[in-house]
């Protein structure tokens, strides 16, 4: 019966050290989910401002077509998939990994060519596990993410839809909503499609152009594409804090739960050893006096 | 006076300038623009180098930026860059080691130990350099 006891107590104090331990997560994430949003926010402007100019410029261009926009009937369809490097953040990779492979087979379906580029270690361990063709991993990315690593695959994904047969290339990554909702999003990249004939304005603006319009745009677009994977990233590492926040927290209550049944069980135990042991000592009196 | 011109300038990770002015200096594609308010719609290319501008009560204010663009459109200018510091906080210290390295570089060019690509960055690099430090300059006059 006390070796029961003394094992109860010693799950107890464990579990109390992994409640600390899911506890201390769940702040730490809770942190880095308030600074990606605020990196969200901070590099919306750029996004939409560029996106303004370059409606701008184009419009008033003869619209040159940049190779970053070209359009290929055939060739590879480069989905860049997106999850953490790290786990213990709840369904997050999963989700994304079999969204990513269910995206894979619909390209297959649909005749195409897919391959993968993968950001993040989980999806890459889940993706080799099933056999897929994967071109290129960026492990390490989204533990700190920073706009030199962003530009680095913007670079990567530039330089080999400029160089190869390419279709397109697509992300597929967690957006991010709000703190309570995340879900899986798929965003194109190239070839670029902007569309200026949307938005007609009442009152044509003749601007300067220093230099030509056409030079302007080939400039523009480059960092518009950074912006875009930047952004595209920044929105994933939020899902992700906000996904841990939300695990731990889970596995904080559970624990918790757990805590207050072994307690509970510990005390019955320890109640009937108390009583046992009281039997006995009457028992023993009674047959004294007798 | 004039009505005042709003200006922002962005970068990727920040808005680093949101304020009211009434005029700006730019180092504009073919060389340095002035903007004063009612300015015609202008969009150009930045290169690297100062950015001055007059605030609303009349104080100066630099910056050092390099590669970006420029809208002008009823008086309300965005600059759209890769890399903006504010006069105050250029290192004067960082700037002199660096000039210091960046000169060896360039005299080591005699001897044939870098190649012209290497000289033409070094040479470029130097400039900003100057640029730089003719910002801080500016910054302690104030």
């Amino acid at each position: 019966m006390s070796g029961n006891l003394i094992d109860l107590r010693r799950r107890i104090s464990t579990v109390k050290n992994t409640r600390k331990i899911t506890k201390a997560m769940k702040t730490v994430s809770a942190v880095k989910l308030r600074k990606s949003v605020t990196e969200i926010n901070r590099s919306k402007p750029i996004l939409e401002k560029l996106e303004y100019l370059i409606s701008q410029v184009g419009k008033s261009t003869e619209f040159r077509k940049s190779p970053l926009m070209k359009k290929r009937e055939d060739g590879e369809t480069i989905i860049v998939a997106i999850s953490a490097d790290k786990g213990l953040c709840g369904s997050f990779n999963s989700n994304l990994a079999k969204e990513a492979e269910l995206y894979y087979q619909k390209v297959i379906e649909d005749g195409g060519n897919p391959s993968f580029i993968t950001v993040g270690k989980k999806v890459n361990n889940y993706l080799t596990k099933k056999d897929l063709k994967i071109r290129k991993n960026f492990p390490d990315f989204m533990i700190k993410l920073k706009f030199a690593d962003s530009k680095e695959l913007t670079e990567y994904l530039k330089e080999i839809f400029l160089e190869e047969e390419i279709k397109e290339i697509k992300f597929v990554f967690t957006a991010f909503r709000s703190s309570s909702k995340q879900e899986i999003a798929d965003r194109s990249l190239f070839p670029i499609s902007l569309d200026f004939s949307g938005e007609e304005e009442s009152e044509e603006v003749e601007y300067i152009f220093e230099p030509e319009p056409g030079e302007i745009l080939d400039l523009l677009l480059p960092r518009f594409i950074n912006s875009i994977v930047f952004h595209t990233m920044l929105e994933s590492s939020a899902s992700e804090h906000a996904a841990r926040m939300i695990a731990m927290e889970l596995a904080t209550q559970n624990a918790s739960e757990m805590i207050h049944n072994l307690t509970l069980t510990m005390n019955k135990l320890r109640q009937a050893s108390i009583t046992n042991e009281l039997l006995e000592i009457i028992t023993a009196t009674e047959a004294l006096t007798n | 006076m004039a009505d005042p011109i709003s200006l922002e300038v962005i970068t990727a990770t920040e808005t680093a300038v949101k304020e009211e002015i009434h005029e700006l200096y730019i180092p504009a594609y073919y060389g340095e623009a002035g903007i004063l308010a009612d300015h015609l719609p202008f969009i150009s290319i930045l290169k690297f180098g100062e950015i001055s501008y007059r605030d609303v009560k009349g104080e100066n204010h630099y910056l050092y930026i390099e590669n970006g663009f420029m809208e002008v459109r009823d008086n309300r200018i965005i600059i759209i860059s890769d890399l903006t510091i504010r006069g105050e906080d250029l290192d004067p210290g960082d700037i002199d080691f660096a000039m210091k390295e960046i000169n060896k570089k360039i005299n080591s060019a005699s001897d044939g130990e870098i190649t012209v690509t290497e000289l033409e960055d070094a040479i470029l690099e130097q400039k900003k350099l100057k640029a730089k430090s003719e910002i801080i300059k500016k910054v302690n006059i104030k």
